[in-house]
């Protein structure tokens, strides 16, 4: 035994570099799929709706030989303000979710979403709250902010009802290019944080006593990771509403399409935007009725967390 | 290490006072308590999880609390009770995460990154479990697991609360070897919290027993486990008689069922109240 702790095993170190080198394969692999999907999704967004644009025209439209009221008054800026709103609730939700160790922390779940993310930090910092108990206080805040909404909604007059259930649920409609702008703020200050602090968050998924018995500053890390997300939810959230489960069901499906071990911020991005993306094409043309966004999103979301509320009863987990 | 007038409270709770122990460099040592007598706070203390109410904890005569994280990390390691593996992932990737503290903020994942990893693998027998998933391992297997993710950090200090917990007494074996190899080998400094009396005093250069929260003796197994020690710590009665294989001293404790065994005052109380009711 000791002589094997004197030489190393050099043969087995290869072994595990080809081991991580399959795996930082399969996770350019799935970034480069998500990237085509987005792509092909986009493609279909700016030729299809009521009327299909050839592609050919669309491109030069993009390239400014042509004029197209559809396309870049009404689609471009959908696009972009989904992709860009897309990549907001993927890395908030990723990072939130990697933070506090469960996938039901997503930030629309938490309630961060709800408006309450200064509510989160103030009982992070200030309370000390983390996991479960950060999660169900979360869920209270959530209701509790939710039944205001619906009080507001109740005496509100009835010409300003129609934009602000526009917004509760998340909708590109009425998308426009000038919104863009905060939202690439974001994803650079904010998103920029998150992937530097990525090996961070990751390590904090060892718990807390590992964490810092690595040398991660939890408490910094923590509230840093905290605002980020809060900067990204919220920026992305005042531009299309709270475009519901894009948060919550992003990071679930980037673990299980790179693999386990890996950082899923980046493909969590990506699955974010495609979701958006692709649940606003499949709202505006795939069904007999035009709906919002948000509510394809909550179609799919909803089974998916019901899911997992039941799985974790059976693992006696909160 | 030092402690020097170590004092730690949880809240208003005052669980360590007026502590003072050296810890011998390249040495195991095995700090041993009744329940709630502060031994896992200690080891808190000193792995900067907790910081001293009063009093100082010194690496090389440098304070701790005072070093940059890690910077630290690189120096001490720390195996927790009931560390958690997130889901699903390998047990390759899991020892790597033990690399953390030698990398910074955009560093990249080095050859001798990989060197470290294969090498703790190798040194706690777990190279064929690589490419396994960690739920998917026994209870002793996944302890070698967490120890070969402590190596992998390659620090000069290990400090292990209660790594045989949970353990069949084979695997508690295996796994006490397995740290006396990387302490002969390495020369690692040990310290760890044992529940088992005897194992302490078979595995540990030095014992160290505290009593709610003071030091009541250190010293070698032979000084430190005595009839004495144990009354006073455990309050329990027992024999020391000396392994015949190791030369430690063993201990055997008392019960008031051993055949002509004093019964105690409170198995009397019991038989009085008894007769009072027949």
């Amino acid at each position: 035994m000791s002589v094997v702790l004197l030489h190393p095993a050099r043969p087995l170190a290869c072994l595990l570099a080809d081991l991580r080198r399959r795996q930082v394969r399969r996770g350019r692999a799935v970034v480069a799929g998500l990237l085509a999907l987005l792509l092909a999704l986009a493609v279909l967004t700016l030729c299809v709706g009521q009327d299909v644009t050839p592609p050919g025209e669309v491109l030069r439209v993009l390239l400014g030989q042509a004029e197209s009221f559809t396309v870049t008054t009404l689609r471009g800026p959908r696009l972009v303000l989904g992709v860009l709103a897309g990549l907001c609730f993927g890395l908030g939700g990723a990072a939130c979710q990697v933070l506090l160790r469960n996938a039901l922390a997503s930030p629309d779940i938490i309630g961060i979403g709800a408006g309450s993310g200064a509510a989160a930090v103030f009982g992070i910092v200030v309370l000390g709250l983390s996991g479960g108990r950060l999660i169900l206080t979360g869920i209270g805040v959530a209701a509790m902010l939710g039944s205001v909404t619906a009080w507001l909604l109740l005496n509100a007059p009835a010409w300003s009802l129609q934009d602000a259930l526009r917004w509760l649920t998340g909708s590109l409609n009425g998308a426009q290019l000038d919104q863009a702008g905060p939202l690439v703020a974001a994803l650079a200050l904010c998103g920029g944080a998150l992937l530097a602090l990525s090996r961070d968050i990751a390590t904090l998924s060892l718990g807390d006593d590992k964490a810092s018995a690595l040398g991660v500053r939890l408490g910094r890390v923590r509230v840093a990771t905290i605002l980020c997300v809060v900067g990204l939810v919220a920026v992305a959230t005042a531009a299309v509403g709270s475009i519901a489960f894009v948060g919550f069901l992003s990071a679930p499906i980037a673990a299980r399409l790179a693999g386990p071990g890996r950082s899923p911020l980046i493909p969590a991005a990506l699955v974010g935007a495609v979701l958006v993306v692709g649940a606003d094409f499949a709202g505006q043309v795939l069904l007999p009725h035009r709906y919002p966004v948000g509510v394809v999103t909550g179609a799919l979301g909803a089974p998916f967390l019901l899911g997992l509320i039941v799985r974790m009863n059976r693992g006696g987990r909160t | 290490m030092q402690a020097a007038g170590l004092g730690a409270a949880y809240g208003e709770r005052t669980v360590l006072e007026g502590l003072d122990l050296e810890i011998p460099k390249g040495k195991i040592t095995a700090i041993v308590g009744a329940n709630a007598c502060g031994k896992s706070t200690l080891l808190r203390t000193f792995s900067r999880l907790l910081a001293p109410a009063r009093g100082q904890v010194l690496l090389d005569g440098a304070d701790i609390h005072r070093m940059p994280p890690k910077v630290l990390a690189q120096r001490l390691g720390l195996l927790p009770q009931q560390p958690v593996a997130p889901d699903g992932i390998t047990v390759a990737d899991l020892v790597g995460r033990g690399r953390h503290p030698h990398h910074g903020l955009f560093s990249r994942w080095t050859p001798a990154d990989d060197a470290a990893v294969a090498q703790a693998l190798a040194a706690t027998g777990t190279t064929d479990l690589a490419a396994r998933d960690i739920d998917a391992l026994s209870g002793g297997q996944r302890q070698r697991v967490w120890i070969a993710m402590a190596l992998a950090q390659q620090t000069e200090v290990l400090l292990l609360d209660e790594p045989t917990t949970f353990l069949d007494i084979a695997h508690q074996i295996e796994v006490l070897d397995l740290l006396v190899d990387l302490n002969r080998a390495r020369g690692t400094t040990i310290v760890m919290v044992l529940h088992d009396l005897n194992l302490a005093a078979r595995y540990a250069d030095r014992i160290v027993a505290l009593a709610d929260g003071r030091l009541h003796s250190a010293g070698t197994p032979a000084e430190v486990l005595t009839v004495d020690m144990v009354r006073a710590v455990f309050r329990l009665d027992c024999r020391i008689m000396a392994d015949p294989a190791s030369g430690r001293p063993m201990m055997l404790p008392h019960s008031r069922h051993d055949p002509g065994a004093q019964h105690t005052s409170l198995a009397r109380a019991d038989r009085a109240t008894l007769k009072d009711r027949t």
